[in-house]
This record gives structure tokens, C-alpha cells and sequence, in this order.
């Protein structure tokens, strides 16, 4: 083997391992962007599942003062009838 | 069936580099190609397989970049595409190095801004994040309506 054709067959063999080596860092890369797309997109999800729950916890929370409203009419009604309402529960805020 | 998505800005980057894909390969295996002498990094492998049939290469790094564009795991298609760029790049940069006129120092210098320009475009992809598959615009309107809706309820 000339020292012509082994001169050839390293520049080849470094030109081959630059291009793998950027092959590995690109992928690299890649997959490392792609994580972090992953978790943007689940953290997004996230906060939009939590609003869903933020507009029905409302609305739940809208029903309460109409629930109090209609105990008190119950307890008033069983008043008028004679009979005593059953006491609400001590850790109850009316 | 399934809707094929071109998945992200990352994908629609894929396609346009596919196309450049295929550029390089009529380039160098096409009834077209003018096949440049052998740059310094390759001229082993010349020798081994001609140059204008590595330039098929190209033409699977373009069909690899093509798929790639709508599919969720693209690394596999730009570490090809990085790979082969790095190789012409590289090659062309010892070949500008050694070449005996002028001419060819100019020729291959060009060729060596274009792959390395290319590679690091390809580099700046790979770091791109894909928006989330979701309707930003949608979801900040119900974030301003449920803060308007708190602001009422508390008198601020």
C-alpha cells in the first residue's frame, strides 16, 4: 500500500467520522427538542384541562347559594308543620 | 384513514430540505450531473464506487427527509441528512485546502460554504420545538374569560 493511498483512506476514514459524528450530534438534537416539545405540550394540555375544571367548579359553586335557600324554606315548612328539623352537622357553615 | 400532518415547523423544514436533497442528487447521478473531480475526503471512496453513484445517496437522504416531514421521531432523517452534508462539507473544505489552481481552490470553497452553511442550518433545526397540537388562540381567550369572570366575582 503507497503512502498516496493510505494518505487517501485517512482522509477518508476522518472525513466519514466528522460525518457521523454530526449524524450523532443532529440527532442528538433532535430527540432532545422533541422531549421538550413533549412536555410543552403536556404541560398546555395541562393548563387547559385545568381551566375545564376552574368553569365547572363555578358553576358547582353557583348552585350552593340556591341549595342554602332551599334548606332554609324545608326548615321553615317542618317549623310550620310542628316538627323539628334534624340539626346540621357541627363542622357545617351555614 | 388516518390524515397524514406535516408534524410542526420542523417537518415543513424537512420538505424543503428534501427537495435540496434531491437537487444534490441530480446533481451527481442525473443525466444533468456535472460531476466535479473527486474532493480530497473522498477520493478513496471514488476510487472504490464512483462518485456519481454516491450522489443515489442523496436521492435516499430525500425519500428518508420526505417521510420524515410527517412523522413524530424526525432525528432519524435529519442525522442522515446532517451526516451527509458534514461528509461534502468536510471533504470539500481539505479539498480547498490542496487544490492545484485557483480555480479549483474557488469551486471547491463555494461548495464547502454551501454544505457547511447547510449543515448549520440543519444543526438550528434540530433544536426547533414544535408547537403543541393544540388551539393556543382558543385556549388564551377561555384564560382572559375565566380571569374577567374571578375579577366580577371578587368586585376588583
Amino acid at each position: 500500500m503507497g503512502p498516496e493511498l493510505s494518505m487517501d483512506l485517512l482522509k477518508t476514514a476522518l472525513t466519514i467520522a466528522g460525518g457521523v459524528a454530526a449524524a450523532a450530534l443532529t440527532g442528538w438534537l433532535t430527540r432532545k427538542s422533541q422531549k421538550e416539545s413533549a412536555h410543552i405540550t403536556a404541560l398546555t394540555n395541562l393548563v387547559d384541562q385545568l381551566q375545564e375544571e376552574v368553569v365547572r367548579a363555578k358553576g358547582d359553586a353557583k348552585q350552593v347559594p340556591m341549595w342554602r335557600r332551599y334548606a332554609q324554606k324545608l326548615r321553615s315548612q317542618i317549623y310550620k308543620l310542628g316538627g323539628e328539623p334534624a340539626d346540621a352537622d357541627p363542622d357545617l357553615e351555614l | 384513514m388516518k390524515r397524514l400532518h406535516i408534524n410542526g415547523a420542523r417537518g415543513v423544514t424537512l420538505l424543503g430540505f428534501s427537495l435540496v436533497a434531491v437537487v444534490f442528487g441530480v446533481a451527481f447521478n442525473s443525466p444533468l450531473a456535472v460531476i466535479p473531480p473527486a474532493p480530497a475526503g473522498l477520493v478513496a471512496l471514488d476510487a472504490l464506487i464512483p462518485l456519481q453513484w454516491w450522489g443515489l445517496v442523496w436521492y435516499l437522504a430525500a425519500a428518508f427527509l420526505f417521510v420524515g416531514a410527517f412523522r413524530q421521531d424526525q432525528s432519524k432523517s435529519m442525522a442522515l441528512f446532517a451526516g451527509l452534508l458534514a461528509v461534502w462539507a468536510i471533504s470539500y473544505a481539505g479539498a480547498t485546502l490542496t487544490a492545484p489552481t485557483p480555480r479549483l481552490t474557488s469551486l471547491f470553497g463555494m461548495q464547502t460554504v454551501i454544505f457547511g452553511g447547510l449543515l448549520t442550518s440543519c444543526l438550528g433545526v434540530a433544536r426547533l420545538l414544535n408547537a403543541p397540537p393544540v388551539d393556543i388562540s382558543a385556549l388564551r381567550k377561555r384564560v382572559h374569560a375565566t380571569e374577567g369572570e374571578q375579577d366580577h366575582g371578587t368586585g376588583t
